[in-house]
């Protein structure tokens, strides 16, 4: 006859055991160093050429490094390793939904920046809002991108103050009383935008001639420089894609119209300040490097040492927003999504590369634009513009 | 617990109860997992089935789409209006019959066509919707949307994605649009009708109660439109299962759902939709028949285990009853009971136990009673004998028990000297003797007849015999000793040696004047001889005198002797030899006597006769053996044979006897002597003539009959 307490025992050893191997078991598993994953999203071109995601990821990267060099993100006590994930998608927007999606739901971040162009912002700031993933769309500036969301911010102006940024330069400084827009149809941004420069433009007394569109993929702008033209404009504003606008500027040039050209951020002014036919044009931008600050110049530098380049409007927003990203974790002592988003309203107006940006009810930062000049194969800060006069969008 | 040790029927159910209870959880554990896993095969089949069975089901749906599309893109009628969409002015009469028409043509399919949602029409260039059964969508721009750009070059199926305008999952069908000539115009393209999808992909087929099926897109997103980006899962939905499936792999296996939910599942990568098909049922509902099984045979087990149980008890109760009945029996036994009886109960082992149990007490009994009349008898005798018999332990020589003799014997009273010693008391005279008694009774276990001297309580000594031999009591050694007070006999025996010493003293003074007397008698007879003339006459006065002298040397001997009745006899030839010598005048030069005799003791009344012969044939030795003073020898033996006869040898190496001469028939008086001699001691006569003479004469001793002789 067993004693009971025999059998008591063996099970207690038994049970024993089994828990300490247990434990030792899952006590061989690596301790993971902590780290904090931000993903980063923008349109890279086919051909691996430069493209905003190329100027994107420098920016983000620059950020990334810096804080890693300096022994990690300190959030709460703890050093964090910042790992930044960076998705490069082909220019359309189901591909940049395509991307944020599978930053949310495959690579586990805790935050996205980009993308860049409002067209792909807007759907893919759609899928960050419902997942509850702060998104920073640093370049973006149409309204519609932020709209009616908690979660999106961007780091630049919006279309509505830019647009009429162009319309008042136009009216005031370069006294055009005419003007002719062409805008594709088909882009949200280059068709509010034209919006808005039509209506701030004929608010500050002037006429707008002719309002011309096209749609995406079209290259022959004939039939609407020629109704341009038949106009007279002094100006004419294109808010259109890098690549549309240099073929509409050529050709407008062709058919010899000798109004003054107007642009918005979306045109490319490295490519473009070579090119002849943009001589003198002006353009509107969030930044530029000729802004004389300490910490302007402490970026650029930097910029300049890990990539031989000068940095682009692209670049530094993306750079702030990053940074912006990390003080709002530091302020929040924690780092789940969350407490991102909550920290980027309470930070305050942080001072960036790019001027302030402060989130006070929305996801939109008041901030300057600067106007911007081709001459002489250069770009040439023209002036900053204070946004007195912008119109903001409550929106919570 | 100590009820197990102490009752064998607790031992024997507990034991039970264990084992039976072993054996059904160990069957119903065993049997639980062999269904489990019998189970496990046939729902994978079932899933496998299910999932084939879905997979089929969706490309039928999504061909049928197709097929739906193509019909549309290829009606006539649809070209026809869609040309004048394209081509004519939106102001124009034209355009909006063509509108209107297509409108309801369009309206007409979409109601037709179950898998559909929403028909629309894109131009070539812009990818402007020129006309959408949803008409919120005309006039929008998709240029980039990817079901157009290559819906442009052929029939595309883009598979599900969220739409970038609804966020919304949307599966788009796309193809061009193409004029009589067989030129692209436009793409026609159709967004299905994901619910019906999902009523093709959920449709439960006999998976049970919890069995479900449903697609996952590359995203870890739940394709059903219902589940699609559901709020519970903004991060998508990862399973081991989806995961696998996403990497490529299908299989099957049990795992936690997107619930934390084990179930059993199978899944499945449709590579041309992108998607992953998992068909699941929980294993609680899987394996609900194995627990059943388990469960029934738990159930049945503990029923069975209890009634084997209860028979256990019942039969343990019947086992033990006879031995507790023998137990009580036992008990009765001990506490003195003899006559107590177990019962027989059965035939098997126990009932033999029990017999045995009673034959054991009958002779136990019986021991008893023998052993109570022995303890009677001792005690007894113990009290009644006259003589002191005590007991006192070996170790410390204290009494433990003195009998009444002793009380009688001694004028102790028990409580005088009960647990106490001799030694204490002063009992014995000599505490030397006591030691050199206590020394043997425990060296050689006994001590017999030892005389000593007691005190008795008034002080008087008395005399006692002691025996006393080694006794064990309780385990101890213990001495009894007897003393027989021996005081009155003490006194007798020395009256009688006083009265044996005065007899001794009596007996040396008449045979001194015995041989006093017969020494007158010789020296009367010496007178006597002296007056007379003749020789022969005077020889035989001297025979006779030295007959006479024989005697008295014979009460001299005894005189002196330290026993007075018996001779030494060889001292008695020795002296009586000498006598006849100097008697006959003989020189020791001339004749050797040899005496060789035993020291042996002899009576009176053998000695007297012995020492006639000896003195007779001696004698004539020396008148007639050695003729002219020849040198000679004389030799006289004495000894003891066996039996207690005695072998008396007289001889000579003289001349020998006449030849003629028969000793039995001589008229020689000193020879009749011899022989009648002889024959008064009963003895018998031998003669040798070899080499001289010799008388050889065996007799025994002669004593009365009754004496022993020593």
């Amino acid at each position: 006859m067993l004693m009971p307490q025999n059998r008591f025992h063996v099970a207690a050893v038994l049970i024993l055991s089994l828990v300490l191997s247990g434990t030792f078991a899952c006590s061989r598993q690596p301790a993971k160093e902590p780290e904090i994953r931000i993903g980063a999203i923008a349109s890279v071109s086919e051909d691996g050429g430069e493209s905003e995601g190329t100027y994107t990821y420098k920016g983000a990267s620059l950020a990334v490094q810096e804080i890693n060099s300096s022994g990690g993100l300190d959030v709460g006590g703890q050093k964090y390793r910042v790992v930044l994930l960076f998705e490069g998608f082909e220019d359309v927007p189901e591909e940049a939904v395509v991307a944020a999606r599978k930053l949310i739901n495959q690579e586990n971040v805790i935050a996205i920046v980009g993308p860049q162009a409002s067209r792909n912002a807007i759907p893919a700031g759609k899928i960050a809002e419902s997942a509850r993933i702060p998104m920073i769309n640093p370049a973006s500036t149409n309204p519609k991108t932020t709209e009616g969301r908690r979660y999106v911010f961007r780091m630049s102006f919006l279309d509505d103050f830019q647009g009429c940024v162009m319309a008042r330069f136009a009216i005031h400084e370069l006294k055009a009383g005419k003007a002719a827009v062409l805008y594709n149809v088909a882009d949200p941004y280059s068709r509010d935008i034209a919006g808005v420069f039509k209506g701030g433009f004929e608010n500050e007394g002037g006429k707008v001639v002719a309002f011309e569109s096209y749609t995406t993929g079209e290259e022959d702008f004939t039939d609407q420089i020629k109704s341009i033209r038949a106009q007279n404009p002094d100006v004419i504003f294109l808010p259109n894609s890098s690549r549309d606008s240099a073929l509409q500027v050529q050709q407008i040039k062709q058919s010899g119209i000798s109004a003054s050209l107007l642009g918005s951020d979306s045109w490319d002014r490295k490519t473009f300040r070579v090119i002849s036919e943009f001589e003198g044009a002006f353009m509107s931008a969030h930044w530029t490097f000729q802004i004389d600050t300490a910490l302007n110049r402490k970026f650029v530098t930097d910029y300049i040492q890990a990539f031989g380049q000068i940095p682009g409007d692209t670049a530094a927003l993306t750079y702030d927003a990053f940074n912006m990203l990390f003080e709002a974790m530091k302020l929040q002592r924690k780092i789940d999504p969350q407490s991102v988003r909550d920290g980027l309203y309470n930070l305050g107006p942080y001072q960036g590369v790019s001027g302030v940006i402060d989130f006070i009810d929305s996801g939109d930062p008041v901030k300057s634009a600067v106007i911007l000049r081709f001459h002489e194969g250069r770009t040439i800060f023209h002036k900053l513009v204070n946004p007195e006069f912008s119109t903001f969008h409550e929106t919570r | 617990m100590k009820l197990i040790f102490k009752s064998l029927v607790a031992r024997l159910v507990t034991s039970f109860v264990i084992l039976t209870l072993a054996t059904v959880v160990v069957v119903s554990y065993v049997a639980y997992h062999k269904a489990r896993e019998a189970l496990l095969q046939s729902i994978y089949y079932t899933l496998e089935h299910s999932i084939s069975h879905k997979e089929k089901e969706l490309d039928r749906w999504i061909n049928v789409a197709r097929q739906d599309v193509i019909l549309v893109a290829h009606s006539t009628e649809v070209r026809e209006k869609a040309r004048v969409l394209f081509f004519k002015s939106e102001e124009s009469q034209e355009y909006r019959e063509a509108y209107l028409g297509l409108t309801e043509t369009l309206g007409f399919f979409l109601a037709r066509m179950h898998d559909l949602k929403e028909i629309f029409i894109l131009t070539d260039v812009g990818g402007k919707i020129v006309i959408s059964t949803d008409k919120s969508h005309e006039e929008d721009y998709r240029p980039t949307d990817s079901y157009y750009i290559r819906g442009r070059t052929g029939r595309i199926v883009q598979s599900i994605y969220p739409s970038p305008v609804t966020g919304k999952p949307t599966m788009t069908i796309a193809m061009p649009l193409l004029n009589q000539l067989g030129y692209r115009m436009g793409v026609l393209a159709v967004h299905l009708n994901l619910n019906m999808m999902d009523e093709v992909v959920l449709e439960a087929a006999g998976l049970g109660r919890t069995g479900e099926t449903y697609l996952v897109d590359m995203l870890n997103t739940f394709v059903s439109s219902r589940r699609f980006g559901r709020q519970e899962f903004p991060r998508g939905v990862h399973t081991s299962a989806i995961d696998a499936a996403l990497k490529g792999d299908s299989g099957k296996g049990l795992y936690l759902n997107y619930a934390g939910i084990p179930v059993v599942g199978i899944y499945r990568h449709i590579e041309d939709l992108e998607m992953v098909l998992i068909s699941e049922i929980t294993q609680e509902e899987a394996f609900a028949p194995a627990r059943k099984l388990g469960l029934s045979i738990v159930l049945v087990g503990l029923v069975m285990s209890a009634l084997i149980v209860i028979c256990i008890y019942i039969l343990a109760r019947r086992i033990a009853r006879p031995i507790l009945a023998i137990t009580d029996a036992s008990v009765k036994v001990a506490a003195g009971d003899l006559k107590s009886k177990a019962p027989v109960l059965t035939e098997d082992e126990i009932g033999t136990l029990a017999q045995t149990f009673n034959e054991m007490t009958e002779k136990l009994d019986g021991l008893y009673q023998a052993l109570r009349q022995s303890e009677e008898h001792f005690r007894t005798v113990f009290q009644t004998s006259p003589d002191s018999i005590t007991i006192c332990r070996l170790e410390d020589g204290k009494y433990i028990n003195v009998s009444d003799g002793f009380i009688q014997q001694t004028g102790y009273e028990p409580e005088n000297v009960l647990g106490k010693t001799g030694l204490e008391i002063s009992f014995w005279s000599d505490t030397g003797t006591r030691k050199r008694f206590f020394e043997e009774v425990r060296d050689t276990g006994d001590v017999s007849n030892l005389e000593a001297d007691f005190r008795k309580k008034d002080g008087s000594v008395f005399t006692g015999l002691v025996s006393a031999t080694l006794i064990r009591l309780k385990d101890e050694p213990h001495i009894l000793t007897i003393i027989r007070d021996i005081s009155r006999l003490k006194q007798v025996e020395k009256r009688l040696q006083v009265s044996l010493l005065e007899k001794d003293i009596l007996l040396k003074e008449i045979h001194h004047r015995v041989k006093n007397n017969l020494q007158v008698i010789s020296g009367l007879l010496d007178l006597q001889a002296h007056h007379i003339n003749d020789r022969k006459s005077r020889e035989i006065y001297k025979e006779s005198q030295n007959r006479v002298i024989t005697m008295a040397l014979i009460h001299e001997e005894l005189y002196q002797a330290k026993d007075l009745a018996k001779v030494n006899f060889a001292e008695y030839i020795q002296n009586l030899t000498s006598n006849l010598f100097v008697s006959y005048g003989i020189d020791h030069a001339n004749v050797n006597l040899v005496l060789e005799a035993e020291q042996i003791e002899m009576v009176v009344d053998t000695a007297i006769p012995c020492g006639l012969i000896v003195n007779e044939l001696i004698s004539n030795s020396l008148k007639h053996a050695f003729p002219g003073n020849e040198n000679g020898e004389i030799r006289v033996g004495f000894r003891a044979l066996k039996d207690g006869e005695y072998e008396l040898t007289i001889g000579d190496n003289g001349i020998g006897l006449p030849k003629d001469l028969d000793i039995y028939k001589t008229k020689t008086l000193g020879l009749q002597l011899v022989t009648v001699l002889t024959e008064q001691l009963g003895g018998t006569l031998e003669l040798n003539r070899d080499g001289g003479t010799v008388f050889r004469i065996h007799f025994k001793e002669y004593h009365e009959a009754g004496t022993e002789l020593h």
